[in-house]
């Protein structure tokens, strides 16, 4: 027999009464939607901050790459006879694509393309010990050049890509080469490829860096190309690039030729220059035509115009979209539309200038 | 016999309790929100002081571009300094009716001087050089040109200063870069 003896000093066991559970529904209804309002719109504001700030990262490396190599544009041998600018012989700033594949043609202009041509300080760089027998033989370099590691060829290596180019005065002939193989013993270079013509004694022979930016317009992306082998992706979701060039206006405004010489850009003794006066002395934006019209400057395949040389500063904009689709609305703000209706979840395109003063292309 | 104890009664939340819970997620909530309200003005804040930045820098490469050489010729053999003193880099595009790299006034940085000043829009974009800022106006960028003292016939220093307009100078969001040029 079990007897039931109630707890003493506890309540009898009672449930909810009906206006009780109301109000804690009510309550608990009111703040689920508070919360969810909330979890709703935070989680909005963070995506869209999250793309925010990718969108400006990939604005940064962008930029900070293109910036990088526009300043050291020019940069030229650093050693030896041979030292100065590249804007002395040709042309390191090109409105085109430039390359072994698929480059534009000579004396053209892309307002969406720009090729950059640089030494850099520490790579091999020497000069022609010969004249070259004939364009396809091995070049013949000076091993003992200044800054040349004994017994190593001054450095060169298969697989280096290098520029060749006669000294200033001699006609900016120039091409760029992918070394094939290095004679240690012999002090010879032999390219992949036979040149277009044989060098001369002095020609100078340098490791190269050339970087061509290009937008692909069909994927939306910043490309960077080596002119060589390498083409890949810098930047996604870019749906805008131009570069713009403002030059020296004065005729003179370019490199004169050496004494006794001549040159594309100037005539006669003592050399008069052929470039047109733009006038006034504040860099002046320079035309597609005025870049492409003339005076040509060295020798095919690697004509360029003479005005190329009086390039002073260039101007970069750049816009790129949000990643996301669903940031994206429609209108004048959205170069791609998107599948945004809503105020909140709304990331406009990010447009963008800068303006880099090359820092040897106004120095000879 | 057995005796047993009665468990104790399950009682529910009492409406006092639902209201407490109520205020705690209510505070935590708030708490959040605060939480993002500053990650959205530091997002915003790094932008201004990233277009703050590449707006002194153009202003900078735009003063870099000016001549500032040395001119070489080879018969006669001729050397001589080649100077800017006339482009005005306060328009957009610059014109010839300024000062080039003139050393500037005293004061450039400090107040809106007549050809060491312009404004610039949200974008980025010249907005005007008028001493009323125009209502697009969002930045305000200001330069200096100085001669180094310990050899002003050839190096120059250069001052440029953006801040948003509505912060002033002094706003944490203003950028200041300094360079020097030397003639080549």
């Amino acid at each position: 027999m079990i007897a039931r003896v109630p707890r003493e000093g506890l309540a009898e066991p009672r449930g909810f009464s009906l206006v009780e559970v109301l109000i804690a529904s009510a309550v608990s209804c009111a703040l689920l939607s508070v919360l969810l309002q909330f979890a709703v719109s935070a989680q909005t504001s963070l995506s869209v901050q999250a793309d925010v700030a990718d969108m400006q990262q990939r604005l940064r490396v962008a930029l900070e790459s293109i910036r990088h190599d526009l300043l050291l544009a020019g940069a030229g041998l650093s050693r030896g006879a041979a030292r100065g600018p590249l804007v002395n012989v040709f042309a390191p700033i090109v409105p085109a694509r430039l390359g072994v594949v698929d480059p534009d043609p000579e004396l053209s202009f892309q307002f969406d393309r720009i090729t950059i041509l640089y030494v850099p300080e520490t790579r091999a760089q020497t000069v022609l010990t010969a004249d070259m027998a004939d364009p396809a033989s091995p070049i013949p370099i000076d091993g003992s050049a200044p800054g040349c590691p004994a017994a190593s060829a001054c450095a060169f290596a298969p697989g280096v890509d290098a520029v060749i180019f006669e000294p200033a005065g001699a006609g900016g002939a120039h091409e760029l080469i992918t070394v094939l193989a290095a004679d240690v013993a012999g002090n010879t270079v032999t390219p992949t490829q036979p040149l277009s013509r044989a060098y001369a004694a002095r020609s100078a022979v340098a490791a190269i860096v050339q970087r061509t930016y290009y937008l692909d317009r069909t994927r939306r992306r910043l490309m960077v190309y080596d002119g060589v082998r390498s083409d890949v992706p810098l930047v996604d979701h870019v749906v805008d690039l131009r570069f713009a060039y403002y030059g020296d206006p004065r005729a003179e405004g370019v490199p004169p030729p050496p004494a006794g010489a001549s040159s594309c850009a100037f005539a006669g003794s003592p050399p008069v220059p052929l470039l047109a006066s733009l006038g006034g002395t504040a860099p002046k934006p320079l035309s597609d035509s005025q870049l492409t019209d003339g005076p040509v400057c060295g020798l095919a395949p690697n004509r360029f115009d003479a005005d190329l040389l009086r390039i002073r500063r260039v101007a970069v904009t750049i816009r790129l979209e949000a990643e996301s689709a669903e940031f994206r609305g429609r209108g004048s703000a959205f170069a791609t539309a998107g599948l945004s209706r809503s105020g909140t979840k709304y990331v406009p395109d990010l447009q963008t200038t800068i303006q880099v003063a090359p820092r040897n292309m106004n120095r000879w | 016999m057995r005796t047993t104890v009665e468990p104790p009664a399950s009682a529910g939340f009492a409406l006092l309790e639902v209201l407490i819970t109520a205020v705690l997620v209510v505070s935590v909530a708030a708490s959040a929100s605060h939480v993002i309200a500053i990650t959205v003005r530091a997002s915003h804040g790094a932008r201004v002081r990233t277009m703050t930045t590449l707006l002194a820098a153009e202003k900078m490469e735009q003063l870099r571009s000016l001549a500032w050489t040395h001119v070489t010729t080879s018969g006669p053999a001729i050397s001589m300094s080649s100077s800017d003193v006339t482009t005005d880099l306060s328009r957009d595009p610059a014109t010839d009716s300024g000062p080039g790299l003139l050393p500037s006034p005293a004061g450039t940085l400090d107040a809106n001087i007549a050809d060491y000043f312009d404004y610039l829009d949200a974008g980025g974009r010249w907005a005007g050089r008028d001493e009323s800022p125009p209502p697009s106006s969002v930045y305000i960028r200001r330069w200096a040109v100085e001669p180094l003292a310990s050899d002003p016939e050839n190096i120059l220093v250069f001052r440029v200063i953006v801040a948003p307009r509505d912060g002033g100078m002094a706003s944490s969001d203003a950028a200041r870069l300094v360079s020097i040029e030397a003639r080549k």
